[in-house]
């Protein structure tokens, strides 16, 4: 009965100290080549137009894509137009049979959303591809919640660079083509 | 035969002379043109009087001379960004991570209806650290205005550094109940409850930086009671400009998590709103660019918690 009480209170423990950096660790070396293949799929869907796109609730049910133009953002959900999402993509050219094959493999590993984001460390422009997972355990409940950003830069940075972004941002790296953030947002 | 050859070898040679000058001059790109690149912005709407105003007001400025009181902020790039912005109002940007939505929208509102005043503050509190507003002296502190300027990890907005100033301006001054537990800034502030803004605060900010006729409805608990919200929107969005402040969970829309608290968090600036086949499709102004959204009728029901309609309380350039 001790040896079984002593288990349970080791196994909480041990889950109540699992970082974001333990939880980024597990799923880059699970998932690690699930991951390159959906940023490869998505570089080569997204050549031609800039978009997002993304699971929009937990159940994996609705899918939501951004596309973005020079001045406009344009938003469409299936959970507004139920199995019209490719429908009303089809004027951008987007290669819907691409995205839907890149929707299934995100599925396969809970990936939520993936997109671009650009940064601007030393007024240089620097763009990365993430991928972002839910945090579904919170501390606080009142806390907002969290996302696990799982990111890839599109070109190979300086150490001057990493130095200066993980001193400034705090993102933490995996390996050299791979760092990992928290963060509120999933987009 | 031969002339043919030596005809397509000096063509040849041509082409690649050509392609190495394009090729060298790319990569002689000045700092200053490089960060022009990085600006660029394209708009092809042509410019009001409004806007030609402002910028003739930008054009009679000394736009080399460096503040003393924002040491962090390079003068050419402060009015750079204040052109860019008067040109085209859309392009503001309150970063990707801040909480500077409030003060964001703020500005847009103000750069849509007075372009001038726009440039007339930021100028002012450029050059001498402080501006007598229309019921309000903007007089932000040492701590911020060391800060502006240096911000990391926000997008656009590490470049933008005049709305940096303006924003870190605003959230200084002003001050709501969010910002109880948080009234001083702190480095990275910027990102937490310092600079959130409630409806009642925003509707200060606007009465005392601009003055405006301002009606607001909502709160920061319960939705607007109003019958037909839609209609609603299209009758104030033809006397002025309508600012939303809203729940962005729903706006996005994302249902990651079991808890999805009911609360607005979020300000955007509303352009259009129309309806086809029981969709609403919305149009607002958010982070430095339009966005189109379409909602269906239980999501945008449940969206909206504020709408501040607003407009000068006369005509002015």
């Amino acid at each position: 009965m001790k040896s079984l009480f002593l288990l349970i209170l080791f196994s909480v423990i041990v889950v109540a100290c699992k970082t974001p950096l333990n939880k980024a660790t597990i799923y880059y070396n699970k998932y690690d080549d699930q991951l390159l293949d959906i940023i490869r799929q998505y570089d080569k869907l997204s050549a031609h137009h800039n978009f997002m796109c993304g699971f929009t609730d937990r159940t994996f049910k609705y899918f939501s894509i951004e596309i973005k133009t020079d001045t406009v953002r344009y938003v469409y959900n299936s959970a507004v137009r139920n199995f019209q999402l490719a429908d009303s993509v089809i004027q951008f050219k987007i290669d819907t049979a691409g995205v839907r094959k890149m929707a299934i493999d995100m599925y396969k590993i809970k990936c939520l959303w993936v997109g671009k984001a650009d940064f601007y460390p030393q007024k240089q422009k620097v763009t990365i591809d993430y991928l972002a997972f839910g945090m579904p355990i919170k501390k606080n409940p009142f806390n907002e919640s969290k996302y696990l950003v799982v990111a890839y830069p599109q070109e190979k940075w300086s150490d001057s660079l990493k130095n200066y972004l993980v001193s400034r941002t705090g993102i933490q790296f995996l390996s050299d083509k791979a760092f990992f953030t928290v963060s509120n947002k999933f987009k | 035969m031969c002339y043919q050859r030596k005809f397509h070898f000096i063509f040849v040679g041509f082409i690649v002379f050509a392609t190495s000058i394009v090729h060298i001059k790319a990569s002689t790109l000045t700092d200053r043109e490089k960060k022009a690149v990085l600006f660029a912005h394209t708009t092809n709407t042509p410019l009001s009087d409004k806007q030609k105003i402002a910028l003739a007001f930008l054009d009679t400025v000394n736009r080399t001379f460096q503040s003393k009181y924002w040491p962090n902020i390079d003068a050419h790039d402060y009015y750079e960004n204040i052109e860019k912005n008067i040109r085209n109002p859309l392009y503001i940007y309150q970063g990707s991570a801040t909480n500077f939505c409030g003060y964001a929208a703020l500005t847009y509102t103000l750069l849509t209806n007075e372009p001038l005043y726009y440039a007339e503050i930021m100028h002012a509190l450029y050059q001498q650290g402080m501006y007598k507003a229309r019921k309000t002296v903007l007089s932000p502190s040492e701590t911020v205005r060391n800060v502006a300027g240096t911000i990391a990890g926000n997008g656009k907005l590490d470049l933008h550094v005049a709305d940096q100033l303006l924003f870190f301006t605003l959230a200084d001054q002003f001050k709501g109940y969010v910002n109880l537990f948080n009234w001083k800034y702190r480095t990275g502030a910027q990102n937490s409850t310092w600079a959130g803004t409630n409806l009642a605060k925003f509707n200060r900010m606007l009465r005392k930086t601009l003055d405006y006729n301002i009606s607001s409805a909502g709160s920061d608990l319960f939705r607007p009671i109003i019958a037909d919200q839609f209609t609603y929107l299209q009758e104030k969005l033809k006397e002025g400009s309508v600012v939303l402040y809203l729940n962005s969970h729903r706006l996005n829309p994302s249902k990651h998590f079991i808890i999805n608290l009911d609360m607005p968090t979020h300000f955007v600036c509303l352009k259009s709103i129309t309806e086809n086949n029981g969709v609403y499709i919305m149009k607002f102004w958010d982070y430095g660019l339009q966005t189109q959204l379409e909602l269906n009728q239980k999501t945008f029901n449940r969206l909206i918690f504020g709408i501040i309609a607003v407009h000068p309380k006369q005509a002015v350039l």
